[in-house]
């Protein structure tokens, strides 16, 4: 049932993207029969009927449980993932408040220990060798504007990268 | 004359102090290739301020080499960590991932860097012997070519969606659909932007490939973490490149030939580059094969045909780049503007007035590919030690990795955010049977396919004419339509039992 009502999501995204195509203006070039929102409609077009014919026999499979390969088994986010998710997510948002060092180092240790390991101190020495690391090759070697953070954060950063 | 002067352009390269440069920039592209977000035009820019004060043939060779190392190395990443390294790396990852994960690394590394390898020799051959009339006909090249090329790329994804093939071609429309994000190309119109400046410039689609591949795959790893199955991440920690027998070499020579000719020719094709030649040659590799089922799950030719294809480009990119002046890709456009720093002006008149030069840059693919081997084997060793790790700090490893890759491309926040989406995205498309591959596949031709289609509808008043009278446009079209029917005439032989 996960699959149909991520199907539907998707059926429902594409009629929201092809009103939203019906707005796209910009000057017209009359010899452009396409325009700019005739390709991304005839995407969108030829999608939706096979979305549908997806959902139509997933929901028959459903039903008469035939063809177990092509059914999804099992609930769709594990606990697992979603602590994984949540950490990543937390770190993205960090970056710019915090910088790319301290956030990837809390994020190394942080994700380690989501992910059940538990050998605290070598996770701990393997978050600081990774970060430096990083740090070095993509701020120093490759001269990647690495985010800074803001603040005291930032000032400190420029030491590093 | 010609002889003589292969002859200088060979003496002057084996001189030590030039091999030296081509080893440092073959293995410093190897190793920017591995890295994700690190592209081989970035690994150039990186290298340019130290040819400043080299001699123009040198400086010229030492970039010719960081190119070839970092079309190979891209490979490296994609195989061990299923993130490719370089845009030209994509199509690696469909078949050497599976192999890799079948504890099967070594041979898939080694089938890559070998494949890379005479790829990037048989380009420079080419590129010796038919430069000039090669790069004239690259100019015939127009929008009608252009759009058939890329449905012909669009073809292979018959062979990316084996558990379901409606599921492949719905992935494959969700990338072309991403791909018309951003300002409208022709009359600069913006599309599905939402009033968002970052959306302008479009979805790219290292930050998707970064997201659907790697940081799915973390998820999908970590959700069987502790289960029986955990025992299969275990399998391909020992990693050591395997170079590739006689015997299977000769198996493959339809491939590598055929792989390499396809690399070289659209590598030629300006704008057309790398990634759209592996992907080219990864649908041409799936549709002449006997068994197209087995690819995506670790076969030796769905690694060969894309290796092949994307060193042979390089090669290829070269030749609109000296014989006329016009780069055949992003890295070639920097290669010429290294050129242009020595004082050198690219097009006919320079290989007229300097003929060695051609020999050199010939040599130093030949060299560089040659090293491949060599150098290959040490860093892909080195590289392989992150996979001796625990896999909570290898996938901890792979998503930073894949974050810094997606940031430091652009320098752009907004693409680690895409990457992060699309993880998600990835792991749903995966846990349902869509396609990723698919996808990326879509979203790589999608830019090309609309705007030769727009184009070569203006230029043709809205006649659809020009598609099938053209003869490259025609050839390429029933090349198309066979690479699309191939598989389901297959498939309904081996269901009738024929």
């Amino acid at each position: 049932m996960a699959e149909l009502f991520f199907n539907i999501l998707l059926i429902l995204l594409l009629v929201v993207l092809y009103v939203s195509s019906l707005g796209i203006g910009g000057r017209r070039v009359s010899s452009d029969h396409f325009g700019p929102q005739g390709f991304p409609q005839l995407l969108i077009m030829l999608s939706i009927p096979l979305l549908i014919w997806v959902s139509v026999r997933v929901l028959t499979q459903v039903r008469a449980e035939r063809r177990p390969e092509e059914r999804f088994d099992g609930e769709l986010f594990k606990r697992p993932i979603f602590v994984c998710l949540f950490i990543l997510v937390a770190y993205v948002a960090s970056l710019n408040l915090a910088g790319y060092t301290l956030s990837t180092l809390l994020f190394i240790f942080v994700m380690g220990k989501g992910i059940r390991y538990s050998k605290n101190l070598r996770l701990a020495l393997f978050s600081v060798v990774t970060t430096g690391i990083l740090v070095l090759v993509f701020g120093r070697c490759f001269a990647v504007p690495l985010p800074r953070g803001i603040g005291w954060l930032r000032e400190l950063s420029f030491f590093l990268y | 004359m010609g002889f003589e002067n292969a002859i200088q352009g060979f003496t002057y390269i084996v001189s030590p102090s030039n091999l030296i440069l081509i080893v440092i920039g073959t293995a410093f592209g190897i190793i920017c290739g591995a890295l994700p977000g690190i592209s081989s035009s970035m690994a150039i820019i990186l290298m340019l301020p130290f040819t400043y004060t080299m001699k123009p043939v040198a400086s010229i060779a030492v970039l010719v080499a960081v190119y070839i190392g970092g079309a190979c190395g891209g490979s490296i990443s994609a195989i061990l960590l299923r993130t490719p390294g370089t845009p030209e790396a994509v199509a690696t990852v469909f078949d050497g991932f599976p192999m890799a994960m079948r504890g099967e690394a070594g041979k898939a590394l080694g089938l890559a860097v070998t494949a890379s390898s005479l790829g990037g020799i048989f380009s420079a051959m080419a590129m010796v012997v038919a430069a000039p009339l090669l790069a004239r006909l690259a100019l015939k090249f127009q929008s009608a070519e252009y759009f058939t090329l890329a449905l012909l790329g669009l073809s292979c994804i018959t062979s990316l969606g084996s558990k379901n093939q409606v599921k492949a071609i719905l992935s494959a429309l969700f990338g072309l659909f991403i791909s018309t994000i951003g300002l409208d190309p022709i009359n600069g119109a913006q599309r599905f932007t939402f009033g968002q400046s970052f959306l302008m410039n479009g979805v790219g689609y290292i930050p998707v490939m970064i997201g659907t591949f790697a940081i799915a795959e973390v998820y999908k790893n970590i959700s069987q973490i502790g289960r029986k199955e955990d025992r299969e991440l275990l399998l391909y920690q020992k990693v050591s490149l395997e170079i590739l027998r006689l015997r299977e070499l000769v198996r493959l020579w339809t491939t590598i030939v055929k792989s390499s000719l396809i690399g070289t020719v659209i590598g030629i094709i300006p704008a057309a580059g790398g990634a759209i030649a592996a992907l080219v040659s990864y649908g041409e590799a799936v549709r002449s094969s006997k068994t197209p089922e087995k690819f995506g799950k670790g076969i030796p030719e769905g690694i060969v045909a894309p290796e092949c294809a994307n060193n042979a480009a390089v090669g290829g990119s070269m030749v609109p780049t000296l014989v006329l002046g016009i780069p055949g890709s992003p890295t070639a456009a920097v290669i010429m503007a290294a050129f242009l720093i020595q004082g050198l002006r690219p097009g006919p008149l320079l290989l007229k007035d300097q003929p060695i030069l051609l020999y050199s840059v010939f040599f130093s693919i030949i060299i560089a590919s040659l090293l491949l081997f060599i150098l290959g084997r040490y860093i892909t060793r080195e590289f392989a030690h992150i996979l001796k790790l625990p896999y909570p700090m290898l996938g901890t490893l792979i998503v930073a990795l894949g974050i810094v890759g997606a940031y430091a491309l652009q320098n752009s926040y907004y693409d680690v955010l895409v990457a992060l989406i699309f993880s998600v995205v990835g792991y749903v498309f995966d846990r349902f049977h869509y396609s990723s591959p698919a996808l990326i596949l879509g979203l790589i031709l999608g830019g090309i396919a609309e705007n030769a289609l727009r184009q070569q509808l203006i230029i043709g008043d809205g006649s659809w004419l020009p598609f099938v009278t053209r003869p490259v446009s025609l050839m390429i079209l029933i090349l198309t339509v066979i690479a699309l029917l191939n598989p389901l005439i297959m498939g309904r032989k081996k269901q009738t039992g024929k």
